[in-house]
């Protein structure tokens, strides 16, 4: 509790009675609105601050607060807050603990934590235990699956937490992880030319003088020194064939393309820059935003030069705390080095970089819902046409990239496109970073050349299959991609070659699961993610995505039928391809259909038993009165 | 305009609309529910599903509230593949609804029963329990919400930012989770939070003062003009059979008020049903107020006003032109003052669509010479008249029951309204037609002329005030010899 607010008044019995926010947290507020043409946009990191200083929640009076300081009514500011499951509306304990249940931490242990952790705290989750001191909270997907499971503690990770270990990690006797990078990443598996994860072994790789020594900035200074125009860096890129990094693949030369040229279209240009990584099993731009957050400016000043746009926001998930401070003080150092402001190395190039905090929502790694998030809105995407380019932030031109991609820009600038094609495939060029999470021995986040064959990824880089067991089933780019069966293990990881195979590349983020895993079980759990991620805008999404996590758990507990089997297809058919506003109901369907698809026999085992017929390590399940809870 | 393929026919298209506009305006009857053409489109619901072919591409189902017209279009809303999606999306639309359509308000004009019913979703595939959501929740004075009917379509959230200007309702929550809300369970405000009942597609926010009073089929709708102030809005007035009326709604009129009516006038139907109403005439005689036809009530108005000069007719500031016509007539024919009377300013004034002058014919009543006075200015005229006559529905109620009940007795006051003004200077109640009525013509603040429709007959015996005034006019006129007789 802030000093702040020990010394405030008692609660007014009258709620209308506006909260005097601290002066010095106002003007705090204040300052991060000029980061923006409009001062909505300031809104969410504003509520941010507010919940950290204020009591870790906010009241009725702080929202009201912050809508006067906004201009905007407070039902406003209630239906942005409530929206975002980062936001507290009601007290919490003391200290909160956020355990994540989604599907990495799921099958290495994150019931197990979870029944800890009520042990410990006596808070079951969801709720604060009576002493007040403990908040226990079920979040999805932290972006750590590589280092499964996690616990956020108070906002610091701790990562590969033993479940024997949580009351000492509680009792504050623990360091917080400094996972990114440090623990499981590793470079170089195999002989193959790597670049992206070269820099971060280094100790102060997150530092303008470690990037510096290592050639940093020279992609930028080559651009502006030689006068290279936008028109030719888009070029390079284009050529280049960088295909984006967060899950879509679309060509990132060509994306830049759409932008108007500034010299007819007046309007501000912008780049949002996703670092909203959120999507379960992916980890990798937390790796690169932690350790060597100066590739990630070099390549956002590289971009905004290609597309004209003066401005840049990166919008870091607000989970990702350590990341979001360390590129922030790698913005402070090169701010302070000339290298981001009005005049860029002393040239008429002018572009700022500000970092904008979100508040743990899964669509607003969708462009559009970050878009609208960013504007401090509701996070819900926005249909398209029109595309960012016409009309992205404040209907402005505007380029959404993911953070590996924009990463990989300077390399192309420096080393040139040719270099980059001889890396990858034809059609998916360069290395990627992948991260292997799950039943594996070594999991980790790996660069690795686009086209490896996945069974290279899992036994020579993860140390394959956990305990010496099988493959069971896998996840080849996040959870969007589906379940595969072991017999495409051989797949290589491209976007092509996984399209042929049924599936896609996504994030690049496998999660394995050994032989006593249950599809079903990591279906219900996959479904739960986006029964509880949907924005809820769009019908099919918000009630298929709730339809198929309550059949998926009825079949999984014991409830289900045969005819859910076809339901649950006809349902994904209702909900995908294209009928939504956003992907996020594709996302949801494509598993669906996947494991319909590769693992009917297990899902009518389910039925035909009347429950899981899987050995469980976690203990005792639902009873059947909860199936429907 | 675009011209647009639709169905097969060759048809234009508003190109600042979006195709649902299009099909809607041509006869094609794409449903929607978070479509609303006064409302910002969100493209949300994902019902209005068509399929559109456009040049070398090949045919796709797209939301057609979220899809701009282009020349040469063609589209198809009645393809099988668009069917199937809308389908689609009916079940996930009803998977938790709770079907409690024999008690909804909303049943019989509800977007979501009809649509399921054109597409014969008749079976329910969901063996999940109904998902309990709030019930009855208050709004405020006039709006109830029901959590388990709400499609979250948002057009509730959405006209208040949209109309209003002034947002008051949210979608909070995530996911199937979310629902609507207002800041802290507060009650809603303003003039116009009746219309969410109307933009509402579903029966999720009803009015309570319709809750439960009657199944709307049973109501007999007639398109009428709104009395409560000179902006007329166009509505309809809804008469449960034959009888009371239940309810006023807002009816699309480009020029006047779009979709859209003040609170204020929404619920200003129960003076239709005042009590104290008479049917036919009354003459006050020895044993009090005595029932009398039309005919000869008047006859003895008429006499009264040959007789008792001057004589003064005050009007109601409600009469139709028609209706004032006849009355500056008869003045004329009298060589009596007249005029109407005008209602002290209203301060609902707003920048939508409440005036704040409640009198819906100024405009009207003003250009047939009438000269409008507020009830002070009247009240002394009145008490220096040999008689005088009020004409129209609520004159009396404006002039003031306390100023008419110290007119002298010896003025011999008769009213054409539809209850008896018991005042000693009554001799005379004609009963006449309230405005639900009666049919005529107001014309409004902006020189927009509109009718008002007679959306019930009036009690029995009772003409229209045109009728009566076109009598005693006749009456009037006739020699004196042949009244004398």
């Amino acid at each position: 509790m802030s000093g702040d607010e020990a010394q405030s008044p008692p609660a007014s019995p009258d709620a209308a009675a506006p909260a005097v926010l601290p002066p010095r947290l106002v003007a705090e507020i204040e300052e991060i609105v000029t980061h923006y043409p409009h001062r909505r946009a300031a809104l969410i990191p504003a509520l941010h601050r507010c919940q950290e200083e204020l009591g870790g929640w906010l009241s009725p009076a702080v929202l009201e607060a912050c809508a006067a300081l906004f201009g905007l009514e407070p039902v406003e500011v209630f239906g942005v807050a409530s929206f975002y499951p980062m936001f507290h509306l009601r007290p919490v304990g003391k200290h909160v603990v956020n355990v994540c249940h989604n599907i990495a931490c799921h099958i290495r242990g994150a019931e197990e934590i979870l029944r800890r952790a009520g042990e410990v705290t006596g808070a079951r989750p969801g709720e604060t235990s009576p002493d007040g001191q403990w908040t226990v909270k079920r979040v999805e997907c932290q972006g750590a699956c590589t280092n499964a499971p996690m616990i956020d503690l108070d906002g610091a990770y701790h990562e590969g937490v033993a479940a024997a270990d949580l009351a000492g990690i509680l009792a504050g006797g623990t360091p917080p992880s400094t996972a990114a990078g440090a623990r499981h990443a590793r470079a170089r598996t195999r002989e193959h030319a790597t670049y992206l994860l070269d820099r971060i072994a280094a100790p102060d790789s997150h530092t303008l003088a470690a990037y510096r020594r290592a050639g940093g900035y020279s992609a930028l200074e080559k651009v502006l020194r030689r006068g290279t125009s936008p028109a030719e860096v888009i070029a390079l890129v284009k050529e280049s064939g960088l295909r984006g990094r967060g899950g879509a693949g679309f060509p990132c030369g060509l994306k830049w393309s759409f932008m108007p040229d500034p010299a007819k279209d007046p309007r501000p240009h912008y780049l949002a820059v996703n670092a909203d990584e959120s999507e379960p099993g992916t980890c990798k731009d937390r790796v690169l935003m932690e350790r060597d957050p100066h590739g990630l400016l070099e390549g956002i000043l590289l971009a905004c030069y290609a597309i004209q746009a003066p401005t840049a926001y990166i919008y870091v998930r607000g989970e990702y705390r350590r990341q979001y401070d360390a590129v922030q003080a790698a913005i402070d150092e090169a701010r302070r080095a000339g290298l981001v402001g009005p005049r860029v190395l002393g040239t008429g190039f002018a572009c700022e970089v500000w970092l904008h905090k979100g508040a743990g929502a899964y669509i607003c790694g969708e462009e559009t819902g970050l878009m609208e998030s960013l504007e401090g809105k509701r996070g819900h995407p926005r249909p398209k046409p029109p595309f960012p380019a016409g009309a992205g932030l404040w209907g402005n031109p505007t380029t959404v990239n993911n953070v590996e991609t924009i990463f990989n820009v300077p390399f192309i600038v420096a080393r040139g496109p040719a270099w980059f094609r001889s890396m990858g495939t034809e059609k998916s060029t360069g290395n990627i970073l992948v991260g292997v999470s799950g039943h594996v021995e070594r999991p980790g986040v790996y660069e690795l050349p686009l086209g490896t064959p996945a069974r290279t990824i899992l036994e020579d880089c993860a140390g394959g299959v956990w305990k010496g067991r099988r493959l069971g089933f896998w996840i080849p780019g996040g959870s969007s991609t589906g379940l595969l069966p072991p017999s495409t293990i051989d797949v290589r990881m491209d976007h092509d070659s996984l399209a042929a195979a049924g599936s896609m590349l996504g994030t690049a983020s496998m999660i394995v699961f050994d032989d006593t895993a249950c599809p079903v079980d990591a279906m219900e759990v996959i479904a739960r993610f986006y029964d509880h991620e949907t924005c809820g805008q769009c019908t099919q999404c918000r009630e298929g995505t709730l339809w198929l996590h309550q059949i998926f758990r009825r079949i999984e507990h014991g409830a289900g039928r045969m005819e859910d089997i076809d339901l649950i297809a006809d349902l994904a058919a209702g909900m995908a391809p294209a009928k939504t506003i956003c992907a996020l109901s594709d996302a949801a369907a494509i598993p669906a259909r996947s494991i319909v698809r590769h693992f009917r026999a297990d899902l009518e085992e389910h039925v035909r038993r009347g429950g899981c017929p899987h050995a469980r390590e976690a203990g005792a399940r639902l009873q059947p009165a909860e199936v429907h809870a | 305009m675009t011209k647009i393929i639709l169905n097969g026919k060759e048809v234009e298209a508003d190109p600042a609309k979006p195709l649902v506009a299009a099909c809607h305006a041509h006869g094609a009857d794409v449903p929607v529910y978070c479509y609303h053409p006064g409302l910002t489109p969100v493209g949300s619901c994902r019902i209005c599903q068509v399929e559109v072919k456009q040049g070398a591409l090949p045919p796709r189902v797209v939301a057609a509230c979220r899809t701009s017209v282009t020349e040469g279009m063609i589209v198809e809303t009645e393809s099988a593949a668009a069917h199937a999606v809308r389908r689609a999306c009916l079940e996930f639309l009803l998977k938790d609804h709770p079907l409690d359509c024999p008690i909804c308000d909303k049943a019989g004009e509800c977007d979501l029963q009809d649509f399921a019913f054109a597409e014969g979703q008749s079976k329910g595939r969901t063996v999940e329990p109904r998902r309990p959501g709030a019930k009855r929740q208050s709004f405020g004075e006039v709006i109830l919400y029901d959590r388990e009917r709400c499609i979250l379509c948002s057009r509730c959230v959405r006209f208040f930012t949209d109309v209003t200007g002034k947002p008051q309702l949210t979608v909070a929550g995530l996911a199937a989770r979310s629902t609507i809300a207002t800041w802290q369970d507060r009650p809603l405000e303003g003039n116009y939070q009746g219309n969410l009942a109307d933009v509402c597609p579903v029966g999720a926010l009803t009015l309570k003062k319709f809750r439960f009073q009657a199944r709307v089929w049973n109501l007999a709708k007639t398109a009428s003009t709104c009395g409560e102030c000179s902006r007329g809005c166009a509505i309809t007035v809804e008469v449960l059979r034959g009888g009371a009326v239940r309810r006023l709604r807002p009816r699309y009129d480009e020029q006047v008020n779009r979709w859209w009516m003040c609170d204020h006038g929404r619920f200003s139907f129960d003076r239709f049903d005042a009590p104290g109403r008479i049917a036919g005439v009354r003459i006050r005689g020895a044993r009090g107020f005595e029932p009398a036809s039309a005919a000869a009530g008047v006859e003895r108005l008429a006499d009264t006003l040959r007789v008792h000069s001057p004589a003064i007719l005050v009007g109601s500031p409600w009469l139709t032109v028609e209706e004032g016509r006849l009355l500056a007539a008869l003045a004329a024919a009298l060589g009596a003052e007249t005029g109407f009377v005008s209602p002290p300013p209203c301060p609902l004034k707003d920048d939508l669509l409440h005036t704040g002058d409640p009198c819906p014919n100024r405009r009207g009543l003003t250009e047939l010479g009438l000269a409008g006075r507020p009830a002070a200015e009247w009240l002394p005229r009145l008490a220096a008249a040999e008689a005088a006559v009020l004409v129209g529905e609520r004159c009396a109620e404006l002039l003031g029951r306390e100023g008419l009940a110290a007119l002298p007795a010896a003025l011999r006051l008769a009213t054409l309204d539809t209850t008896v003004l018991d005042v000693p200077a009554t001799v005379l109640a004609l009963g006449v037609p309230n405005a639900a009525e009666r049919t005529g013509t107001w014309i409004n603040a902006d020189g927009i002329r509109r009718t008002i429709g007679a959306a019930r007959p009036a009690p029995a015996g009772t003409p229209p005030l045109t009728r009566t005034l076109e009598d005693l006019l006749q009456a009037v006129r006739r020699p004196a010899e042949v009244l004398a007789r």
